[in-house]
C-alpha cells in the first residue's frame, strides 16, 4: 500500500496530465476549420443562399448535389470529423479565454463544461450525419 | 511550510488586459474565432439534417440563411473564420519544424504550402458543391 500523497511538502507526485490529449483535437480540428470552414461558410452561408433565391429551379439541382454528398460514406466521414473537430477545438480555446478573463481558479469545472459541450455536440453530429434509429430521417434513404 | 502555489502563480490580472495593447486585442479576436467556428459547425448540421429531410426542408434552409439577418450574422462569420485560417497557418510556420535532409525548410516555405493549401482545398470543395466541371 502506498502512503505517499501528491501533497506532501517539498515533493511533488509525477503529474499525469490530460493535457497532450486535449492538443491532438485541438490542433487537428484547429488545422481542419483553418482549411474549410472559410469555404464552408462562402457556399453554405452565400453562394447557395443567394443562388436559389435569384433562380428558383436552382432548388432541386442544388438539393441532389448535397443529397450525393450527405448520403456518401465518404462525405459522412468528412462531415462528422469536421464538426467534433471544430467543436473541441473551439472547446479548448473558449476554455481558456474564460480563464484568462479571471477565472483561474475554476480551470477544472471550466474544462469539464467545455469539452462535455464538444462531446455533446460531437454525438449530436454523428446522430444527424449518419445513418441510425435515434435520427429516422438517416433511415429514410 | 508550504506555500501557497496559487497565488504565486497568478498575479491580479485587469480583467480588460487584453484592450491594453493591440497585440493582445487580436489575440483576443483569434481566440473568439472559435466562437465562430462552432456555430458553423452547428449550422452544418443544420444543413445536413435539411438534406435528409427532403427538398422542402432544403428550400427552407436556404431562405433561413437568405435572411439578411443570417447574411450579417454569416459575414461576421466569415470573418473571423478567415481571421483564424491566416493566424493558424502563420502560426504553424513557426511551430511546424520539417526536415529535408541537412537543412531545416524555411517557416516561409512551410507557411506559403499552408495558403496554397488552403486554396486547393477551398477550390476542390467549391467545385464538387457547384458541380462547375
Amino acid at each position: 500500500m502506498s502512503t505517499t500523497t501528491a501533497e506532501a511538502p517539498g515533493r511533488h507526485a509525477p503529474a499525469i496530465s490530460p493535457e497532450p490529449l486535449l492538443w491532438g483535437p485541438f490542433s487537428g480540428g484547429g488545422m481542419a476549420a483553418a482549411m474549410l470552414i472559410p469555404i464552408h461558410i462562402i457556399l453554405m452561408c452565400f453562394v447557395l443562399p443567394l443562388a436559389v433565391k435569384a433562380d428558383a429551379d436552382q432548388t432541386l439541382s442544388t438539393f441532389e448535389t448535397m443529397q450525393l454528398i450527405v448520403e456518401n460514406p465518404i462525405g459522412m466521414v468528412y462531415l462528422f470529423g469536421l464538426c467534433a473537430g471544430c467543436f473541441f477545438h473551439a472547446a479548448h480555446r473558449i476554455r481558456f479565454v474564460i480563464v484568462d478573463f479571471g477565472l483561474h481558479g475554476l480551470n477544472t469545472p471550466i474544462a469539464v463544461i467545455c469539452y462535455g459541450l464538444a462531446t455533446i455536440g460531437s454525438a449530436a453530429a454523428a446522430v444527424a450525419i449518419f445513418p441510425n434509429p435515434l435520427n429516422p430521417l438517416g433511415t429514410a434513404y | 511550510m508550504p506555500v501557497d502555489r496559487s497565488k504565486l502563480l497568478h498575479r491580479k490580472q485587469n480583467p480588460t488586459w487584453y484592450l491594453e495593447n493591440h497585440r493582445y486585442s487580436i489575440f483576443m479576436l483569434r481566440e473568439m474565432s472559435a466562437v465562430f467556428v462552432a456555430l458553423a459547425a452547428v449550422a452544418t448540421i443544420m444543413m445536413v439534417l435539411a438534406v435528409k429531410a427532403g427538398p422542402a426542408e432544403w428550400e427552407r434552409f436556404l431562405g433561413l440563411m437568405a435572411h439578411p439577418g443570417m447574411l450579417a450574422l454569416s459575414g461576421v462569420a466569415l470573418a473571423f473564420a478567415i481571421l483564424h485560417s491566416v493566424t493558424w497557418f502563420l502560426l504553424a510556420g513557426k511551430v511546424l519544424v520539417i526536415r529535408k535532409g541537412e537543412m531545416k525548410v524555411p517557416a516561409e516555405a512551410i507557411i506559403g504550402g499552408h495558403f496554397a493549401g488552403w486554396l486547393a482545398v477551398s477550390v476542390v470543395i467549391a467545385v464538387l458543391v457547384l458541380r462547375v466541371l
